[in-house]
């Protein structure tokens, strides 16, 4: 009699196992598949990109010291592209400049010198400034900063300033709420030592608070440029588009985005030109991985 | 020595058929050992308590027993636990099988953000009850608990409207509403006042009639109120288990004593 | 002394830059609204675009139906995938390799330009699967472009779900499965909705990703057919479909710094603004109205 209980316990206990397994089974499988997407994806645009953006040196059409030279001219199939690739790099850089102290003051001006009212004021700003779509900028560059340039400051207007700027803006969301997160993140007793030994509050941000986050302020930056390095409308918009050596302020040039942008439609993907586009192209994502690689090292030592 | 107002008199009719058996149970969490070699026996339709320090392995143990440990990632259990002679991690034991027959009620009030008829309807569906009966179980589980007068008229309001200790109730209506044999409860009234606390002693003594009960409490007190039998953990290990008259008089243990009379935890 | 009037500057210095921050944001908005509203009428809204170049202004209604189409579509794509893919992420990832990998590649995918997502579906989408420009290949685009983020979003809205409703479904015998899918995403679906309706912001807005995938043009729309597979339907997604950001590029870069396409880029940028704030609040307003409903009733 006892023996039969257990039996039947035992039975019970595994009756509805194979309804719960294949469900649980069905379920974990269909998550599985979702995050197989995103990786097949991911895999084959680096393939599919690499492997185009190769081909006009396995093809010979151009080699890679040709590529990366200063001799830009597609009507006698000269295609080097180095000024260009400058020109990404400068304006990324410019406006960095611009926007990581500024980002970082604001960061700081949020969390330690006014944060009820900076939270309330500037939190929502950002918001909105990182709503704001590329081609807005750029039209909001066009239309405004372009003529202002080239009436008040110098040259047409078009150029490596107000690619600049624009971009300067744009990327300044990005770094104002990460460096945010980073100086949250600093634990308050570090502050409350350093008020207790007489510093002052500026003193106490630049010595304690900015170096402890140091580490989170250089991954607001880091992924900044790498914002910079990769938009392309708004920078198409006011750069110019000609691919002039990029170290004057007032000069039209190109950028790896801008020639992209502007001659991916108007080329046939038989010709040279066409073909090196997507070398430029390579050359973005190649510099965009750099980007992520850095961000990761950054972040790595911290934790470590 | 010892001095307790309210010790729970030993049950000369206590069953004396074996529900629950550990044998050399441990558990490890990644590198600390939770749990030391654990040989337990629970007895059908008893109250058995847990009690000892923070830390001890109770709650561990608790979990153990319808193997909500198996959620937690570096969690490794060596050892057998058998319920009604059967081995529950046997490869065909489903989980979901065994945590309907062991139910368990926890520290914190959880009911769903659902309606307070959906709170107990809900498992009984994914374990597919018949339509037509799911009424009239969620009835019979209120009454059993007492919460029926309170809310058959607002069946279909939120559960999180109500207080604590009738949230409580209902997650205890929600757990005997699968029909388990066993009960298990984490410290189920830390977190209320003391008249929700007393109902839910009362309600344990009637349950008992039906489920084998189990419950962890952080109060001596409680647990000489309420239980039949009486486990003490110290550090992982099971320093003693007995009748609840006999650990809070006489303890075997001097660990049992020091700790039962307030020298520390 | 010295210290404190150091203190005293630096305050001053961050007080400005703050100030100048949403100055920049006041100025931004207003131009956008002075250089925009004036030429919002309800012809604007309704008609199709006429020829710029030759001075006539015309309308913006396909351009804002392909906008909002291109939205729709790919959010049915985005949201499944979206969804398993957090839900894998929050609940089913264990601490090993593969997941290390994972978290790399959506951290790479989320950081794709999207100029060179737009390269990936012109290869794919358009010339691979001789497609041509159609909207279908604009909204696989745009999930890529969207996918990490909505599984972010949907990871961190699991994660947030209190631990004791996971555990009080599984103590009842639940399966991992019908816990998360019945108990644990109506309580993050609060989260999951404000994140999502944010993500459509930004996709709203997107262009760079849609040139070469949706295409510069859109054909003459006739409003009433609506049988998806008739060439001049609005709804038949095989279609080139130019949206409100692409058209506003387009007007820019073919006539440079024309009356007329200062005002279709202006009216434009306008309603593009509006629907991205609007996009915004309503995230806000529908994530917080939700989470009442759950939790009272």
């Amino acid at each position: 009699m006892e023996k039969n209980e257990k039996t039947s316990l035992a039975v019970q206990l595994q009756t509805p196992a194979k309804r719960m397994f294949w469900m649980e089974w069905r379920g974990r499988s269909i998550t599985y598949i979702s995050v197989w997407i995103v990786i097949l994806v991911l895999l084959s645009l680096l393939w599919f990109i690499t492997s185009k953006g190769l081909q006009p040196f396995l093809n010979g059409e151009v080699t890679l010291s040709q590529f990366f030279s200063s001799n830009w001219n597609p009507q006698d199939n000269k295609f080097g592209s180095l000024y260009i690739m400058l020109g990404s790099f400068m304006v990324t850089i410019c406006a960095t400049i611009i926007s990581a102290p500024l980002g970082i003051s604001a960061a700081v001006f949020m969390t330690e010198i006014a944060p009820k009212w900076g939270k309330k004021v500037l939190q929502p700003t950002t918001e909105i400034l990182v709503g704001i779509p590329s081609v807005v900028y750029g039209f909001i560059g066009l239309t405004l900063l372009v003529p202002f340039i080239g009436k008040f400051v110098g040259g047409v207007g078009f150029g490596l300033l107000a690619g600049t700027l624009v971009l300067s803006i744009m990327i300044l969301p990005t770094i104002i709420s990460i460096s945010v997160d980073a100086i949250e993140s600093v634990p308050q007793k570090y502050r409350e030592g350093s008020y207790a030994l007489g510093a002052t509050r500026w003193q106490t941000i630049w010595r304690i608070v900015l170096k402890t986050a140091l580490p989170g302020l250089m991954t607001a930056v880091v992924l900044g440029m790498a914002r910079a390095f990769g938009e392309a409308l708004a920078v198409q918009m006011v750069i110019g588009n000609v691919p002039n050596a990029p170290f004057d302020f007032f000069t039209s040039i190109s950028t790896l985005t801008s020639m992209i942008t502007q001659n991916m439609g108007n080329t046939v993907p038989s010709e040279t030109f066409n073909q090196i586009l997507w070398s430029m192209g390579l050359v973005l994502l190649l510099i965009t991985l750099v980007f992520i690689l850095l961000i990761r090292f950054i972040t790595r030592r911290r934790d470590a | 020595m010892l001095d307790f107002p309210f010790v729970k008199k030993r049950d000369p009719e206590l069953s004396n058929t074996v529900t629950v058996e550990t044998k050399k149970l441990n558990v490890h969490y990644g590198s600390s050992h939770a749990l030391k070699n654990i040989d337990l026996t629970l007895y059908e339709k008893t109250i058995t308590a847990f009690i000892g320090p923070s830390g001890c392995g109770k709650s561990t143990l608790l979990r153990c027993i319808n193997r909500m440990n198996d959620t937690i990632a570096n969690a490794k259990i060596t050892g057998d636990i058998l319920i009604d002679g059967v081995n529950i991690h046997a490869d065909t034991i489903h989980a979901t099988g065994l945590r309907k027959h062991v139910g368990m009620v926890f520290q914190k009030p959880n009911p769903f953000y659902k309606s307070i008829f959906e709170n107990i309807a809900f498992a009984l569906r994914i374990h597919q009850t018949p339509k037509k009966d799911i009424p009239v179980i969620v009835e019979d589980s209120l009454k059993r608990v007492g919460l029926w007068e309170e809310v058959k008229d607002r069946l279909h309001e939120s559960a999180l409207q109500l207080s604590g200790g009738q949230q409580q109730r209902l997650c205890i209506a929600r757990t005997i509403a699968m029909n388990p044999s066993i009960i298990l409860l984490d410290e189920p009234t830390s977190a209320l006042d003391p008249i929700s606390t007393e109902k839910i002693e009362k309600l344990l003594q009637t349950l008992k009639q039906d489920f084998t009960i189990v419950i962890v409490t952080h109060n001596m007190h409680q647990a000489a109120r309420i239980s039949d039998y009486t486990a003490y953990f110290h550090l992982g290990n099971m320093i003693e288990i007995g009748h609840t008259e006999q650990i809070f008089t006489t303890p075997a243990q001097t660990k049992t004593e020091d700790y039962l009379s307030g020298k520390f935890g | 002394m010295n210290a404190k009037l150091i203190d005293r500057f630096a305050t001053l210095f961050f007080y400005a830059v703050a100030i100048l921050i949403i100055c920049t944001l006041i100025g931004l908005l207003g131009y956008i609204v002075i250089h925009g509203i004036s030429y919002i009428s309800w012809e604007f809204l309704t008609e199709p675009p006429g020829s710029y170049i030759l001075g006539q202004v015309g309308g913006i209604a396909p351009q804002l139906f392909n906008s909002f189409y291109l939205l729709i579509l790919t959010m049915i794509i985005t949201l499944p995938i979206g969804i398993g893919g957090g839900i894998y992420m929050a609940e089913y990832a264990k601490p090993n390799k593969f997941t290390k990998f994972l978290r790399l590649c959506m951290e790479v995918m989320s950081s794709l330009p999207s100029i060179i997502i737009g390269l990936f579906g012109l290869l794919l989408f358009v010339q691979y699967t001789g497609w041509g420009y159609t909207l279908a290949g604009g909204a696989l685009a745009l999930t890529i472009f969207n996918l990490p983020l909505m599984v972010r979003v949907v990871e961190q809205a699991i994660t947030a779900v209190p631990r004791e409703q996971k555990e009080a479904a599984l103590s009842l015998g639940v399966t991992h499965w019908q816990t998360i899918t019945k108990i644990m995403l109506p309580v993050a679906l609060p989260g999951i909705v404000t994140g999502a309706i944010l993500a459509a912001g930004r996709i709203f807005g997107e262009a760079a990703a849609l040139l070469f995938t949706a295409g510069l043009s859109s054909p003459n729309l006739d409003f009433t057919d609506w049988d998806p597979t008739s060439v001049s339907s609005p709804l038949n997604p095989f279609r080139p479909a130019a949206t409100l950001s692409v058209y506003i590029w387009k007007v820019n870069s073919d006539s440079l710094s024309t009356e007329t396409a200062a005002i279709v880029s202006g009216g434009s940028a306008f309603i593009l603004i509006c629907v991205v704030l609007l996009f915004t609040i309503f995230a806000r307003l529908l994530g917080r109205y939700i989470y009442r409903r759950l939790t009272s009733s």
